[in-house]
C-alpha cells in the first residue's frame, strides 16, 4: 500500500491494543537507535470478546485431523451454506442447492463488495484495506480484527508440523514482515494473541533507515522468531548477510523456487515455508513434496473447469474454487481463485497438486510443438530466481525477465532452450534484486492467447 | 358479459357514488349507518330480504374499527352490489373474513379513496374479494389468480418495499463505513498475500 496515499494514523495505542497495559516493548521497538523511520502505526485491535473469538477459532478448527474425505463434504458446510443464503445479499435468490450453486469471481467482489457483507456482520467491526492489485484489478478488502488475527493460529498450525512454536512474551519480537520495496507502510506493533510479543513490518529500502547498516543492526538486535515476506524481500535480506536465528521463514505472495528456498534454508538454517495464500481468504496451504498441503479446515476446496461451471473430479486439473472462511465481511461460496491445480485427499487432508498461481499457458516451439508452462516452472524452480516474467511474441520468440543476484541470462537461455527442444529464439534479461524493488509476480503471457 | 370479469368489476367499483365514501355513524352523527349497509348487502347476496341474523363482529370489536377501514367497507358494499354477487348465497359466509380480516390488513396501507381513484388498488379490492369468496376471476387459472393478487397486494408490496428500503439503507451504511475505514488505519498485517 502506498504510504502517501494510503490510510491515515487515526487511533491511540489504547485503541490499538485494548487489552495490553504494558506497552514498554512497543516503545522500545519504535524508539530504538537503529529503528527505521516508521511511517505508520498499527495494532491488532482485539478486545476481550474478540480475543476469545480468535482463541475459539483456533480451538474449533485446529485440533481437526480430518478435513473431509473424497465423496464427502466438511460437516460445517451445510450450516455455513444456509447461513450465507439467509444473511448475505449477494447469495440470496440464487438457489438453495450447494451442488448446483454457480461459482463467483474476484470481479464480483471487486464490483459489489458491500453485497458480500453478511446482514449479521457488525459494521462497527469493519476494517478495510486496499490491495495494490499485483495479481489483478484493485480490490477493497473488508475484514475484521478477528479474521485478521486468525492469521496467527493458522500459521501456528503449519509451524507445529515443523515442531516450531512462537514464543508468547512481551519481551521478544515474534514476527517481522520483511519488504524490499520502493514504498510501503511500516510500523512496530504488538500481538495481543501472542501476549504482547512484537510484530514488525519493515522495508529494507535504505531510504527508510537513518544509516545504511541500521536495517541489519535492528533486525539482529530483535532477532524476530518468524520472518515473513515474499521471495524478493528474502533474497534482498540475504544480501545484507544479517546474523539472525529465525525459527522459520514464511514466504508467500509469489512462487518460491526450489533454488531460492535451498539458498535461504542454507543461510538461515531453518525451514523456509512456501505458503499459498490470497487476500480474500488468507492462508490456504503450504508446499510439501506431495503438493501444497491445505491448512484450513474451515475452507472447502473444489476444482472447476476454467470456463464453465462444471465441477471436476479429484485428480483432474482445473481452477481452484474456495468455499468458507472466517471473515463475516466476505463469506465465500464457490469463489474462483484464478489458480490452477488438481486436488487429492490423503488421510482426510486435501493437497493441491501442481499448483500454478496463473492460468495455464501453452507456449509453442518454432515448429508448433506445445510446451506447458508447468514444465517451465518446474525447470526454472531449480534456479535462485525471486520471480520472473515470460512472454511469447507473435513471431514465437520468447522474452524473459528474471530477478536474481546470482544467475546469468545465459543459464536461463540454456535451460529454456532444452525445454523448447532448441527450436526457439530467446531474449533473457536478469535484473538485480535491490532493497527497493517494484517488480511484478511471476507471470506467463502469450500473444497467441 | 362474463361473470367475475376483473376488468368489468374494477370498472364498476370505480363508479362508486360519493355517498359510500362518507364516514361511518360510528364516527359522525350524519355518517352512514355501516351496520345497516352491511345487513342490506347480506340480504342482496343471499336474496333473503327478511333475514335478520347477520354474522358480524361483537359490538366491542366493531368499535375498534377505524374510520379508514369503515369507509373501505362501505366502498366494498358498492362493489358487492354488482350483479355478479347478487343472489349468491354461497359467498355469504365468506364476507366476514373479507370485511373484518383481509380489508383490515390492507387498510393499514391504503387510504380509502385510493380504492376508487387508483386502478391498481381497485383491482386489488376486486381480487381480494374474489379470493375471499373462493371465486376464480374469469379466464384465469388458480395460479394466475394467486400470482396477480400477490403482485398487487398492498401488505406484500409494503413488506417488499420495506425490505428493499432496509437493504438499501444497509448498503449505504456499508459504503459509508467502507469509505471511512479505508481512510484510517486498520489492523496488523502479518504476511504477504
Amino acid at each position: 500500500m502506498d504510504a502517501n496515499n494510503g490510510p491515515q494514523i487515526a487511533l491511540t495505542d489504547k485503541e490499538r491494543f485494548p487489552l495490553l497495559d504494558d506497552l514498554s516493548f512497543l516503545n522500545e521497538l519504535r524508539q530504538d537507535a537503529f529503528a527505521p523511520k516508521f511511517n505508520f502505526k498499527s495494532g491488532d485491535r482485539l478486545n476481550a470478546e474478540q480475543l476469545l473469538r480468535v482463541n475459539s477459532y483456533k480451538n474449533k478448527y485446529y485440533d481437526k485431523k480430518v478435513f473431509w474425505n473424497e465423496g464427502q463434504v466438511p460437516t460445517w458446510l451445510e450450516t455455513y451454506f444456509k447461513w450465507c443464503i439467509q444473511t448475505v445479499p449477494f447469495y440470496q435468490n440464487k438457489g438453495n442447492d450447494f451442488d448446483s450453486f454457480l461459482t463467483i469471481s474476484r470481479e464480483d467482489i471487486r464490483k459489489f463488495p458491500y453485497l458480500f457483507v453478511s446482514n449479521e456482520a457488525n459494521l462497527k467491526e469493519l476494517l478495510v484495506y486496499h490491495t495494490s492489485g499485483s495479481t489483478g484489478s484493485k480490490l477493497d478488502v473488508l475484514f475484521d480484527s478477528v479474521s485478521q488475527a486468525s492469521w496467527l493460529p493458522q500459521i501456528e498450525s503449519v509451524l507445529a508440523e515443523f515442531n516450531i512454536s512462537i514464543t508468547k512474551s512481551n519481551k521478544s519480537a515474534a514476527i517481522a514482515l520483511i519488504c524490499a520495496q520502493e514504498k510501503t507502510l511500516t510500523y512496530a506493533s504488538l500481538s495481543t494473541y501472542l501476549e504482547g510479543a512484537g510484530v514488525l513490518k519493515i522495508n529494507l529500502n535504505p531510504t527508510e533507515w537513518n544509516h545504511p547498516d541500521d536495517a541489519k543492526k535492528y533486525l539482529e538486535k530483535y532477532n524476530p522468531e518468524i520472518l515473513t515476506g515474499d521471495p524478493i524481500a528474502f533474497l534482498a535480506l540475504l544480501d545484507l548477510k544479517p546474523q539472525l536465528a529465525p525459527k522459520a521463514l514464511v514466504s508467500s505472495a509469489m512462487k518460491l523456487t526450489k533454488g531460492a528456498k535451498n539458498k535461504l534454508e542454507a543461510y538461515f538454517k531453518c525451514p523456509v515455508i512456501d505458503l499459498y495464500s490470497m487476500t480474500e481468504c488468507r492462508n490456504i496451504a503450504y508446499a510439501t513434496e506431495n503438493g501444497h498441503k491445505v491448512i484450513r479446515p474451515d475452507l472447502y476446496l473444489e476444482i472447476f473447469d476454467e470456463h464453465t461451471d462444471v465441477k471436476l473430479p479429484y485428480g483432474e486439473r482445473g481452477e481452484l474454487v474456495v468455499t468458507g472462511g472466517s471473515n463475516p465481511f466476505i463469506p465465500l461460496i464457490r469463489y474462483r481463485t484464478g489458480d490452477f491445480c488438481s486436488l487429492k485427499i490423503e488421510d482426510g487432508v486435501p493437497f493441491l497438486v501442481d499448483l500454478e498461481a496463473r492460468n495455464p499457458i501453452v507456449f509453442v516451439t518454432k515448429s508448433d510443438l506445445k510446451i506447458n508452462n508447468i514444465d517451465i516452472s518446474n525447470r526454472l524452480s531449480e534456479f535462485p530466481l525471486a520471480g520472473f516474467k515470460m512472454h511469447q511474441r507473435k513471431d514465437k520468440s520468447i522474452e524473459f525477465v528474471g530477478y536474481s543476484n546470482e544467475i546469468t541470462s545465459k543459464e536461463i537461455v540454456d535451460a529454456l532452450s532444452v525445454i523448447f527442444k532448441n527450436d526457439i529464439e530467446i531474449e533473457a534479461e536478469i535484473q538485480k534484486i535491490g532493497q527497493d524493488n517494484s517488480v511484478e509476480k511471476t507471470k506467463y503471457s502469450s500473444d497467441f492467447i | 358479459m362474463s361473470k367475475y370479469d376483473v376488468f368489468e368489476l374494477v370498472a364498476h367499483l370505480r363508479k362508486c357514488p360519493d355517498s359510500y365514501l362518507k364516514p361511518s355513524d360510528f364516527f359522525a352523527e350524519d355518517g352512514l349507518n355501516s351496520l345497516a349497509l352491511i345487513a342490506d348487502t347480506y340480504r342482496i347476496i343471499s336474496n333473503n330480504f327478511l333475514k335478520k341474523d347477520f354474522k358480524n363482529p361483537t359490538n366491542f370489536d366493531l368499535k375498534l374499527i377505524d374510520d379508514n377501514h369503515w369507509r373501505a367497507i362501505h366502498i366494498s358494499t358498492w362493489l358487492l352490489c354488482h350483479t355478479d354477487f347478487k343472489n349468491n348465497p354461497q359467498i355469504e359466509n365468506k364476507l366476514q373474513k373479507f370485511w373484518f380480516e383481509e380489508l383490515l390488513t390492507t387498510t393499514v396501507y391504503v387510504k380509502y379513496n385510493d380504492w376508487i381513484s387508483d386502478d391498481e388498488r381497485a383491482e386489488e379490492m376486486v381480487r381480494l374479494l374474489l379470493y375471499c369468496c373462493e371465486v376464480m376471476p374469469f379466464g384465469e387459472s388458480h395460479n394466475e389468480a394467486a400470482d396477480k393478487l400477490a403482485s398487487i397486494n398492498s401488505a406484500e408490496r409494503y413488506k417488499v418495499l420495506k425490505e428493499s428500503y432496509e437493504a438499501h439503507e444497509r448498503i449505504m451504511n456499508i459504503k459509508r463505513e467502507m469509505a471511512e475505514k479505508a481512510a484510517r488505519e486498520a489492523a496488523n498485517v502479518y504476511g504477504r498475500e
